[in-house]
């Protein structure tokens, strides 16, 4: 006599796990289904999340009339600055709480950001679609460099965290150890890694990449084993001096410099606090959006939704956080490109072309610069 | 340079077991000493082409929930143990699972365990069921009953319809970059009793303990139907769960997957006499974030022809 079960947790197998865990880039970007997707997450944060239910009721909003993808436009977004009011935006109990994250400001502006398990986990799995733009590659075919300390040492620094996540996935040296990075030990591990394994990856923030390539110039490294190094950055390109790094200018100094066969192994990553996507770059530096992902392009100064193809503020509509309404304004300036892009992959791509301008930036590889390098004056 | 953090996990305590024919099986043990009472002891075997670290979520889940675990590499595997995947046969990974038991049952002064298997190897913890005693129930994993069915979709031939003695010497099959010599591994799947469904009903029949296959309806590789043909042959402490939309490889989707590790473990307390319902501890998600990175960077530190190498 058979037992059957039906399993009673259909509920867990949710939509939006469907598609951030299902083959990404092989998936239409359908906007119909972003639709469905941020729906079901505006309803879920109106229900658990008082704060931006009141919001929400002050804009006037009903998750009814969310019927056409052009209605996502008219689903309130919370700015950045709600995030650093010191009063917790959350959807969830804190007993549900897996970690507090907060970004790197250093005057009293951080943002904090709750997430669940969930949430993270959903993090994560941007981070591992993203990965594909890079290669598709088994978990023992891969070596990861971190410019970054590991999870334990990461503390509050959202960007150090999730650089420090990638050893969920791959084999990981962390280069920095009780706050401290040693450029020469860096690369000798990368050498070491890119020997060893068939696919070497090297992650960190612009600068700390930057002082690397310089240090092996300096000591006159042998760099023959790294032509087929992976580099990826993330978390800004500003230095803690105030400069900001030339792309094209890093672009061709890490190509030189670490002997990479092509420049389509540098690839730069974008991320901050409040968002819960992470958008790698495909080989022709391109950012692509994941298809849960919607990015709404808005007026500065109206905040109603630009032109296609027009430069403007960023938004995001991010239906994977389940812990707080990550329906966002961002810090951003920039452009979203629907046409098809060089490297072969479908949907849209992400274009930042500056950070709004504030008093205080103090952004996540700003710290990094500050604390780790030598122009930083961090040793 | 430092791995991961330790602050949170449960260590890994090594040996090795030897197989009748001298070959050693590399096997960790993570939870207490000493066995808290009620003494819940688990196995935990790896699916094909995975190593005893990519379990180390499931395993975490049983000794956060009171379990002493036990694991091992396969030898002609990937992993510690003796041999290479290209010498790979369903019956080295029955030999391992069989000297991991009976080590397990010896080290603990026990009578029984649970199983947890994954995929292929539950394959061969039927068979294990069928023909010892001391093993109080197996909980699968996408388990297969059909392996031909299954290593078709994997291989993407039906590499069991040759007949080894059609098969060259220097031919093999490929999974993940890995290549497997054909005509050994083709000898023992039929010698061994392993490739037909007809064997799996006969295992299953003989099997004196509750089975239940946790199986995914989006699984490619096993026909759900045909699961729940077989399970009915057996008497009601066979079991098929379904698992709407999830797939083969269940670490793609971890917010599944924590529902089904839960469940999983559950389902292992149950067959140690836990009642009904019994309330199951979560493991955090910074102790799996832990714990992974841990046992990665344990394995590498055992690969002896690694440690030239930076510490992971």
């Amino acid at each position: 006599m058979i037992k059957t079960v039906e399993y009673e947790l259909l509920e867990t197998v949710a939509p939006v796990d469907r598609v951030v865990f299902g083959d990404v880039w092989s998936m239409p970007d359908d906007p119909a289904v972003r639709l469905e997707l941020v729906r079901h997450a505006v309803e879920l944060h109106i229900a658990t999340c008082p704060k931006y239910a009141r919001f929400a009721a002050r804009a006037g909003f009903s998750v009814e009339n969310l019927r056409d993808p052009a209605d996502l436009a008219s689903v309130p977004q919370l700015p950045t600055l709600a995030f650093k009011l010191g009063d917790p935006i959350m959807s969830c109990a804190l007993h549900d709480v897996a970690m507090r994250c907060t970004s790197s400001g250093t005057l009293g502006r951080r943002s904090e950001v709750y997430r669940d398990r969930p949430t993270i986990e959903r993090l994560l799995g941007s981070v591992r679609s993203g990965i594909e733009l890079i290669g598709d590659w088994y978990d023992d075919e891969v070596g990861v460099v971190n410019l970054g300390p590991d999870q334990s040492e990461a503390g509050d620094l959202w960007f150090a965290y999730v650089m420090s996540l990638i050893e969920l996935v791959y084999p990981t040296v962390h280069a920095v150890r009780d706050g401290r990075f040693d450029p020469e030990e860096a690369l000798a591990t990368v050498d070491a890694l890119c020997r060893r394994y068939p696919n070497a990856v090297l992650i960190g923030p612009p600068a700390l990449v930057f002082d690397l390539v310089q240090t092996a110039r300096r000591a006159q490294r042998d760099i023959s084993a790294l032509s087929g190094l992976f580099v990826v950055t993330a978390g800004g390109w500003k230095r803690s001096t105030g400069t900001v790094l030339d792309r094209d200018e890093f672009n061709t100094t890490v190509l030189d410099g670490f002997g990479l066969a092509d420049v389509t192994q540098i690839r730069d990553a974008f991320n901050q606090v409040e968002l819960n996507t992470v958008m790698l770059e495909c080989g022709a530096q391109r950012k692509h959006v994941p298809p849960w992902l919607e990015v709404i392009i808005r007026d500065p100064w109206t905040l109603e939704p630009v032109a296609p193809g027009a430069q403007g503020l960023i938004s995001y509509l991010d239906p994977t956080a389940t812990s707080y309404p990550c329906f966002i304004v961002g810090d951003d300036v920039g452009t979203v490109d629907n046409g098809p892009c060089p490297c072969g992959w479908h949907g849209r791509t992400l274009r930042h072309a500056r950070r709004v301008q504030r008093d205080e930036e103090w952004g996540c590889a700003i710290k990094m610069d500050r604390d780790y390098t030598v122009e930083g004056n961090g040793r | 340079m430092t791995g991961a953090g330790n602050a949170d996990v449960v260590e890994i305590s090594d040996t090795t077991v030897r197989l009748a024919d001298g070959r050693k099986v590399a096997v960790w043990r993570t939870g207490p000493a000493t066995p808290v009472e009620p003494r819940r002891i688990a196995i935990v075997a790896p699916g094909f082409a995975r190593r005893m670290r990519h379990t180390a979520a499931i395993a975490r889940y049983l000794v956060d929930n009171g379990f002493v675990v036990y694991r091992c590499d396969y030898a002609n595997h990937v992993g510690l143990s003796d041999g290479d995947i290209w010498n790979f046969t369903i019956g080295a990974t029955y030999d391992s699972l069989l000297a991991l038991h009976e080590h397990a049952l010896e080290t603990e002064q026990t009578q029984d365990v649970v199983f947890i298997a994954s995929s292929l190897s539950a394959r061969t913890c039927f068979r294990l069921a069928a023909q010892r005693s001391g093993i109080s129930g197996i909980a699968a994993l996408v388990g297969v009953v059909d392996t031909r069915y299954t290593l078709e979709r994997v291989f993407e031939f039906d590499h069991g319809a040759r007949h080894p003695a059609e098969i060259g010497d220097e031919e093999f099959v490929s999974f993940e970059g890995k290549r497997i010599q054909s005509r050994p591994f083709s000898e023992n799947w039929r010698d061994g009793g392993w490739l037909n469904v007809e064997d799996t009903e006969l295992d299953l029949a003989r099997a004196g303990c509750p089975v239940v296959n946790f199986c995914g309806s989006s699984d490619d590789w096993i026909d759900i139907a045909e699961v729940r043909r077989v399970f009915a042959l057996g008497d009601s402490s066979r079991r098929v769960v379904e698992l709407p939309f999830v797939e083969h490889e269940l670490s793609r989707n971890p917010v599944a997957a924590q529902t089904i590790l839960r469940e999983l473990t559950r389902c292992a307390l149950e067959f140690t006499g836990a009642a009904d319902g019994v309330e199951i501890v979560e493991t955090p998600f910074t102790s799996l974030a832990a714990q992974i990175p841990y046992e990665r960077k344990f394995e590498t530190s055992h690969e002896g022809h690694l440690r030239d190498f930076p510490e992971l």
